[in-house]
């Protein structure tokens, strides 16, 4: 009953989150959409996004092609010597949406992972030296997550920039807000002792 | 039922906002999957007990029909903290769990297997010659799974390994070394580095993991090494991963 649906199923469930019972759900629903407005919109949506959404030649954020680079690469109201280098553009989204942070972005688009296919070489460390350059940074912030495979690539990266002239921080990590002493484990305990500071 | 053992972590990937995949190699069950449920959340007790390269004390319910059982508890052993830092380890690292998990069927047991990874594991995160560990581990896998490359004669004929021999051969297919005389009637053998041989002769002789860690090499060694067990992993496990080229070219 699902084989004409399949190269839909399949599709979907190529997306990150969407297993096959997922994707054999959203199929039958637009399937048994008579009025097909859940097609056509899906359809639009997915044909505006293959012609005018790319990913920003500058910083790896979500863009449109007729405003590449972004908005947050040439607003002059940015900070302009401070770069937050992050593992993946949702992280820019999110990191924007904290407002804690004004400067400028640079997505890895991934991180040191061989078993998913990612080496130094993927992470294009040649456009990162070269915007630190170019750009004058006086500090670049590494936002990675806190893996282990994004902790390695931290350290990956602080050795690949030591020789330039600029400051190299990292994220602080530490104890979760809203959690305890005793619900943190070793490793985030030892983390957030040697991150201590004065108050 | 519940199932309690020890268990390395070869592979997480998200399930949901809050949720985890992770595929463990376990001691007595061997390579197994599942959820990690709400190990995101800030209180959960899953929080910093698992991540890539620890060994843990693992109990799960176990789910027949999917495959994929669910976490109950999760205490962590090793976490080798060290891949956090020495991150040319953390690639060998990552390539060795991929090789496992690629090799190993779900759910049949290999204590051997874990045992080895285990201590290859703490062998790397001491952050020191990671490269020649990881050839090394290789060689010590291939002879696990039963595959014993001949390293110190001839795999044909039997003939000892002439140390002053200039012009040494290869041949996956035959299962290791050839001398120059039987050479010319093997298909795919290939000219390879006498040093190269000598050294994966001395591993594979070596009586203790302090014996052979006593035989070093150079990293144009260590490149010839690579190739050679290489291509006797592409014929006889049918294998060349990604992983491994990136973990020892970049
Ligand atoms: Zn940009
Ligand atoms: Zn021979």
């Amino acid at each position: 009953m699902l084989e004409p649906l399949e190269p839909l199923i399949h599709a979907l469930a190529r997306l990150p989150g969407i297993g096959r019972r997922t994707a054999e759900r959203i199929a039958l629903r637009l399937a048994r959409d008579r009025s097909r407005s859940m097609a056509r919109e899906l359809t639009a949506a997915l044909q505006g996004l293959e012609t005018n959404i790319i990913c920003c030649s500058r910083c790896g954020a979500i863009t449109t092609t007729a405003a590449d680079p972004c908005a947050l690469c040439t607003d002059p109201r940015r900070v302009t010597d401070l770069l937050c280098v992050v593992e993946d553009p949702s992280d820019i989204e999110t990191i924007e949406r904290s407002g804690a942070f004004r400067g400028r972005y640079h997505a890895l688009m991934g991180k040191l992972s061989p078993m998913r296919g990612e080496g130094s070489r993927h992470l294009g460390v040649e456009n990162l030296r070269r915007r630190i350059e170019e750009e004058g940074f006086t500090e670049v912030i590494l936002a990675l997550n806190t893996d282990v495979e994004s902790d390695a690539t931290a350290a990956f990266l602080r050795e690949i920039l030591a020789p330039l002239d600029v400051k190299i921080t990292r994220l602080a990590t530490g104890l979760p807000a809203g959690s305890g002493i005793a619900y943190s484990d070793p490793v985030t305990l030892s983390a957030a002792l040697r991150g201590r500071r004065p108050m | 039922m519940i199932e309690k053992d020890q268990a390395i972590v070869l592979r997480t990937a998200p399930y949901s906002n809050t949720s985890r995949f992770v595929l463990w190699l376990t001691r007595e069950h061997g390579r197994i999957a599942t959820l990690v449920k709400g190990a995101l959340r800030p209180k959960s007790a899953f929080i910093g007990q698992f991540d890539l390269f620890y060994t843990c004390d693992l109990l799960y319910y176990t789910r027949n029909h999917g495959g994929v059982h669910v976490a109950r508890e999760c205490a962590l052993l090793k976490p080798r903290t060290a891949f956090r830092t020495q991150w040319r380890a953390c690639l060998f690292a990552s390539y060795l769990a991929d090789l496992v998990s690629r090799v190993l069927p779900d759910g049949a047991p290999a204590p051997a297997v874990f045992d080895w990874l285990d201590d290859v594991l703490d062998e790397l995160a001491t952050g020191e010659a990671a490269a020649e560990t990881t050839l090394h581990a290789e060689l010590t896998f291939f002879d696990r799974l039963g595959w014993r490359p001949v390293f110190d004669r001839c795999a044909i004929c039997g003939g000892p390994a002439n140390q002053t021999e200039r012009r040494a051969f290869f041949a996956a297919a035959r299962g290791g070394r050839v001398c120059a005389m039987c050479a010319p009637d093997v298909r795919d053998a290939q000219l390879a580095p006498a040093d190269a041989l000598i050294i994966l002769a001395g591993w594979q002789g070596a009586r203790t993991p302090r014996e052979a860690k006593a035989i070093r090499c150079s990293p144009r060694q260590a490149r010839d090494i690579a190739q050679l067990l290489g291509a006797f992993m592409r014929h006889h496990l049918d294998l060349s991963p990604e992983s491994r080229s990136i973990a020892f070219i970049g």
